[in-house]
């Protein structure tokens, strides 16, 4: 597939693809619901943090999968923002491991879908 | 009961208080996911491999306990507390213990202390102003005593005075009660030397 990370319309694209063709996505993508329940969590992001998709779909994005984003610099900005599009350098701890990765927080008020994509730094 | 390692790993995962493990020249090798969200606002460009640039911008002095303490095992600055704000604007604060594992291996735990802080600023807000309003009666006595007002004097003296208790025994009731020896004086007040003539 030929979506970039940096795309102008990434949201759109992503809303776009069904949650089962989020993996072929070539970046990592997590898409999540209103009330933060992960509804879909691409392979790429699957393989590169080592979790099966079975153990992440429908837990809390930011108590249960991504906890190291449970703050004001990225959880924060899906409640405050209603147009959000914001990319960020950030630091994940895959298998306890200090990852450094560029995030992009994606959001707009109305959707049922958000997305946090994530590309290795 | 044996423990897997992805159990073990999930222990840590989840674990709300932040976690590092480092080497002695504060490389980073282990992280938990509560340490990256709670030194988030400080890392800037770091990618938390190196825990060294964290602690200059963030506790020289528990770095320099570090040097201080090298050869030591176990807790470093032990009974001292090492807090240290992560970003003024949203008011966001830690507390940082280190413990030397083993010689070569230090572990370094990362608590949020936003709750605290907070407290304690509003705690200091608190005082300031019992204070300041103390300060401003005593302040308007002097006046009143100097223009010959002396019962206007005597009144402001005992509302600042009544003031004082009441911030003093809402303090002692928040602490859980008034327990011997928890507030000391500095100083002792001065006694009346003699009786003042009406």
């Amino acid at each position: 597939m030929d979506l970039e990370f940096d795309a102008p319309d990434l949201r759109e694209r992503l809303d776009a693809l069904s949650l089962p063709d989020l993996d072929a996505v070539p970046f990592g993508v997590i898409a999540f619901d209103l009330d933060n329940r992960v509804v879909g969590y691409n392979r790429y992001e699957s393989d590169r943090a080592g979790i099966a998709p079975e153990r992440v779909l429908q837990r809390d994005l930011f108590i249960d999968v991504a906890p190291c984003t449970n703050n004001y610099l990225v959880a924060q900005r899906y409640t405050d923002e209603p147009h959000l599009d914001e990319q960020l350098d950030y630091v994940f701890t895959f298998r306890m491991s200090p990852t450094p990765v560029r995030l992009r927080l994606l959001g707009e008020a109305g959707a049922p879908r958000r997305y946090m994509a994530i590309r290795p730094r | 009961m044996a423990v897997s390692y992805s159990d073990l790993l999930q222990f840590f995962y989840q674990c709300p208080v932040g976690l590092v493990e480092t080497d002695e020249a504060a490389h980073v090798t282990l992280v938990n996911p509560a340490a990256a969200r709670l030194l988030a606002p400080v890392l800037g460009n770091d990618d938390l491999s190196d825990l060294l640039p964290v602690l200059e911008r963030l506790s020289p002095e528990l770095l320099s306990a570090l040097t201080r303490e090298r050869t030591a095992l176990g807790p470093i600055g032990a009974g001292r507390r090492f807090t240290a704000c992560t970003n003024a604007e949203q008011a966001t604060w830690v507390e940082l213990l280190a413990v030397r594992v083993e010689p070569g291996r230090l572990m370094f735990v990362v608590l949020d202390a936003d709750r605290e802080q907070e407290l304690v600023r509003r705690e200091r807000v608190r005082a300031l102003e019992v204070n300041d309003q103390i300060v401003q009666s005593l302040v308007a006595a002097e006046t009143a005593f100097g223009l010959g007002r002396p019962d206007r004097a005597a009144e402001l003296v005992s509302s600042a005075s009544a003031a004082g208790r009441r911030w003093i025994g809402e303090q002692l009731a928040q602490a859980g009660g008034a327990a011997a020896g928890v507030v000391r004086r500095r100083d002792a007040a001065e006694p009346v030397a003699e009786a003042v003539e009406p």
